[in-house]
């Protein structure tokens, strides 16, 4: 019985010492198009003014300059009052070649040339003073960083006569003024995007809870930027972007809101943005061409 | 957010596949998912490991299951530690982080599911219904990777991991009923009882086990050992169906089931085949599925239809398990059985040694095992025996039943003065350990004063106080101590009978005995006491005085018919009969006898009921012999019986 019982001891360590395995686990692939990517894009929530690239009219800017940009825009602003319809056509083109630093020696942009003349839907677009506003060393800041091409419309027709049809196209053409040939094509459009929001909980007891729903359109992935709005202001500080599938809902992780001093600030605003992107050129000549469905709606933070 | 998963750590399918209640082979039961009773079919100590692999593209071998099962007469307890039962799920939370501008990374979940150990116990209420209840002990371990926001100067977002680890115990209960050898039904619970921890964080919510209760029904159906047929109908309606069986030592099985929860209609097959000796049992299975199984699924049916089983989901490999049996047993593999025992011989306390050589009963022993073996027949009765008596060995050969004698010996100093019913128990080993089988009967013991009407058996009561009819003898020669001395030598016997006698009747009376359904006979110093007695009595009483001095007697059976039945004693003289005119001139009133040695011996019979005088006594004893023994030819038919007391 000694020596079976030994035996047994034995053989049962040599199993045991052998087999560390343990079963194999099983990979489960999202199949379910509910995820979502979200990125921090203001650091300082002292800072309204974006350095990001995103502001809450959901434009999306690149001010390190990298790409030079055309963008087509329909803008609907949302609060508990009413909505308001925008278009907005802009193009600018960079400087490669004169950067524009902090302080601190990082490059926050380059500044802008004026290559000729631009036209969205047949109308030459205005050439104005392109200024950006940061916070530098902890003080803000104004810098003109040159000109850029601008054509809005807030008041059916007013100031300019651009309008912005969704799921359709703006033509765009191109002058230069050093000679060369004039460029044209036309920019496709999205489907027009309309969000809600329900927003519940208290800001006091870091308990807000967000759900969002939009209609759902074509596109593989829309962005919804949070932003927030300080008492007494207008503008918004940006603060997080998430891109998520165009199926019409998503819910905010309630620990993304309710762990940031919400008592700061007395608005909140969720911008959602459907888009179209293409990249043409390469180098210092490349160029990002953007048309955006935008509908922010401004919420007072219960 | 999934709320709905269902997650059913349990069904009725195990890696071995289903053997139902039979006795060959005891590594199934380990398995409480088939065998939440606990129905168990080991003598003593039984001890079980399942080490197995997975076929996952790659080979994952683990240990499954180690177990230790134990009987306590009626009760069986086991418990087993599963190392190898846990199935683990990795998967992307769907959240993702935008760092460094431009880099993502994606957030990471981990979800385990293990059962670590359970603990067995179950009751055999007859031989046909047992019960018993599994208690098993579950642990969930949870990681999750979140983003979180971190304001101090500035916001941050950072990841962290989230854990939580939830254990929880579950109980279930069956029953076994065998109804006959080839029938037997198996009911038991699925999830009966159920308590531990809920998850508390929210991201972990609606990922614990789901513990919807459930029962399955198992029924066996055994033509014989080559094939067995075994249902089990789960109230999930899932169902197993197999075929077992068992040759020589072999043992073999195949398994196919239906799993609600899993494609195609018939899931897979589970084969099994072991090999049995006494002492370990080895069971090579395998778990093949019909249904391609890969390392990555889509977590949206993950979401929807969950899984039913640790050990056996959708997700789950092909297995190959090997299974080892130990059975470490001081109780021995039965190799025979004790059909029935009669009772041949009444107990006589006071015939201490008679059992030695005529067995007081009988035993059927079948040999049920393959072997010859050598059975040791042994028997103790509560209060009459001092431990267990062993008769000698005999030899049965295999399938072979035969009658084996149970053989008895008495204490000497037994006292019974009336008699009692005991308990014999009676054994059958095939080992010097444990009994093989036993059987308990009533049996009666008669008082030390019964005897059984054999005259032969009167030498026991002779016997049986042979001190102080030593003691009497002595006394009363001491009184006659003149007459002695001055006898010759040759009368020594005869004249020491003489005085004895003489002293013998002056204090005795004939009593008939009192008893009439048993015969009764009086030890000396009894008869001594009560002053008579009947011709048993007295017989017995003067044997004993004469014995105690060293005279040689015999006891003289006249046997008649039962009611006319007599009994008185001769003795031998120790003269040769050229000196028979010492004691009488009458050749009638003598018999001549040989002694051990073939030399003739004057034998003398005396009438012990005659309680006049020794003359008397003489002259009518002889004269009864001469008629019925010698005249009637008593002697030649056996209707008289000269009884040696020694």
């Amino acid at each position: 019985m000694k020596k079976i019982l030994t035996y047994l001891i034995i053989s049962a360590s040599i199993f045991f010492l052998i087999s560390c395995d343990k079963p194999a686990p099983t990979q489960l692939v999202d199949d379910t198009n509910n995820d979502y990517e979200v990125e921090l894009l203001n650091k300082d929530l002292e800072n309204q003014y974006y350095t990001s690239g995103s502001d809450t009219s959901g434009i999306t800017q690149d001010l390190t300059g990298i790409t030079n940009l055309i963008s087509v825009s329909g803008i609907k602003i949302t609060d508990k009052l009413r909505t308001r319809i925008f278009s907005l056509a802009q193009a600018m083109f960079f400087d490669k070649s004169k950067p524009i630093k902090y302080s601190n020696g990082k490059l926050l942009s380059y500044q802008t040339m004026i290559p000729g003349i631009i036209k969205f839907n047949g109308t030459e677009a205005n050439i104005i003073p392109y200024r950006i506003r940061f916070r530098d060393m902890g003080m803000q800041r104004d810098t003109l960083v040159g000109s850029k091409y601008l054509l809005y419309n807030i008041f059916g027709g007013f100031p300019d006569p651009f309008y912005f049809s969704y799921n359709s196209s703006v033509s765009f053409e191109f002058t230069p003024s050093i000679g060369g040939n004039n460029i044209s094509f036309n920019i496709l459009t999205p489907q027009e995007i309309t969000g809600s929001v329900t927003l519940t909980g208290k800001k006091t007891n870091h308990n807000l809870d967000v759900e969002l729903n939009w209609n759902t359109g074509e596109t593989k992935k829309i962005s919804i930027i949070i932003g927030l709005i300080r008492a007494g202001q207008l503008s918004s500080i940006p603060l997080y972007r998430f891109r998520t599938a165009d199926d019409g809902e998503m819910k905010i992780p309630s620990r993304l809101l309710n762990q940031i001093p919400l008592d700061r600030f007395e608005k909140i605003v969720f911008t959602f943005i459907r888009s179209y992107e293409s990249y043409q050129g390469n180098g210092n000549n490349k160029l990002l061409v953007s048309s955006q469905s935008i509908h922010s709606l401004v919420i007072e933070i219960p | 957010m999934l709320s709905n998963i269902k997650i059913l750590p349990q069904s009725s399918f195990d890696m071995n596949g289903y053997f139902g209640l039979q006795d060959f082979i005891s590594i199934p039961f380990y398995n409480y998912e088939s065998n939440p009773s606990n129905y168990f079919n080991t003598k003593d100590w039984g001890i079980s490991l399942q080490y197995g692999a997975e076929f996952s593209g790659s080979f994952n071998s683990s240990i499954y299951l180690l177990a230790i099962s134990k009987r306590l007469g009626d009760h069986s307890l086991s418990a087993r530690y599963t190392p190898g039962f846990q199935k683990e799920f990795l998967f992307s939370t769907g959240e993702s982080i935008v760092v460094n501008d431009t880099t993502t990374q994606s957030l990471e979940a981990n979800y385990t599911y293990k059962e670590l150990f359970g603990l067995g116990y179950s009751y055999k209420i007859n031989e046909k219904l047992s019960a018993g209840l599994t208690l098993r002990f579950f642990e969930q371990d949870f990681k999750q990777q979140i983003v979180k926001p971190v304001f101090g100067d500035t916001l941050y977002l950072v990841t962290e991991t989230l854990s939580e680890k939830l254990n929880f115990w579950k109980a279930d209960i069956g029953i076994d009923y065998i109804l006959n050898d080839h029938l037997q039904f198996r009911l038991a619970s699925i999830n009966l009882l159920n308590f531990g921890d809920d998850a508390i964080t929210e991201e972990f919510q609606g990922f614990e086990m789901k513990q919807e209760r459930g029962a399955f029904l198992a029924a066996s159906y055994f033509p014989d050992d080559f094939l067995n047929l075994n249902f089990i109908y789960e109230t999930t309606n899932s169902f197993q169906i197999s075929a077992t069986g068992n040759a020589n030592k072999f043992v073999y099985g195949l398994t196919t089931f239906h799993d609600q929860y899993q494609e195609p209609y018939i899931a897979g097959l589970v084969p099994a085949f072991g090999y049995k000796t006494s002492l370990f049992e080895i069971l090579l299975s395998g778990v093949y599925y019909f249904s391609d199984r890969t390392t990555e699924a889509d977590f949206s049916q993950f979401y929807e239809e969950g899984i039913d089983n640790i050990i056996n989901n959708r997700y789950s490999f092909d297995k190959i398990v090997l299974s080892l049996g130990v059975n470490i047993s001081s109780t021995e593999e039965k190799k025979v059985e004790l059909i029935d025992v009669e009772i041949i011989r009444e107990i006589y306390p006071t015939f201490y040694d008679m059992y030695l050589d005529k067995p007081f009963a009988t035993g059927r022993v079948v040999n049920i095992s393959s072997e010859q073996v050598k059975v040791t027949p042994s028997v103790n009765i509560e209060g009459i025996t001092e431990g267990k008596i062993d008769s000698p060995q005999i030899l049965v050969e295999p399938g072979d039943t035969i009658n084996v004698p149970f053989y008895l010996i008495i204490s000497e100093n037994l006292k019974l003065d009336r008699a009692t019913l005991s308990n014999a128990n009676f054994y059958v080993n095939v080992t010097a350990n444990q009994p093989d089988d036993q059987l308990q009967k009533a049996t009666l013991i008669n008082s030390e004063n019964a005897w059984d009407g054999n005259v032969v058996n009167l030498r026991y009561f002779i016997s049986k106080e042979m001190n102080f009819s030593m003691n009497y003898a002595k006394n009363t020669f001491s009184e006659n101590k003149n007459i002695l001395d001055s006898l010759p030598v040759e009368l020594y016997e005869f004249e020491k009978a003489k005085i004895l006698f003489n002293n013998f009747v002056k204090k005795m009376t004939y009593v008939s005995d009192p008893r009439a359904s048993v015969e009764y006979v009086q030890f000396p110093n009894q008869t001594f006491e009560l002053k008579g007695g009947d011709c048993d009595d007295l017989s017995v009483a003067y044997c004993s005085l004469l014995e105690s001095v060293g005279i040689q007697t015999a006891l003289v059976d006249y046997k008649g018919n039962e009611e006319l039945r007599h009994v008185n004693i001769m003795f031998n003289t120790k003269l040769s009969p050229e000196k028979a005119r010492l004691i009488t001139n009458n050749d009638s009133k003598y018999f001549i006898r040989k002694n051990e040695q073939g030399k003739d011996e004057i034998w003398i019979p005396i009438e012990t009921t005659s309680l006049s005088n020794y003359n008397e006594a003489w002259n009518i004893a002889a004269e009864k012999f001469n008629r019925e023994a010698l005249n009637n030819l008593g002697l030649a038919s056996g209707k008289v019986e000269i009884i040696e007391v020694y």
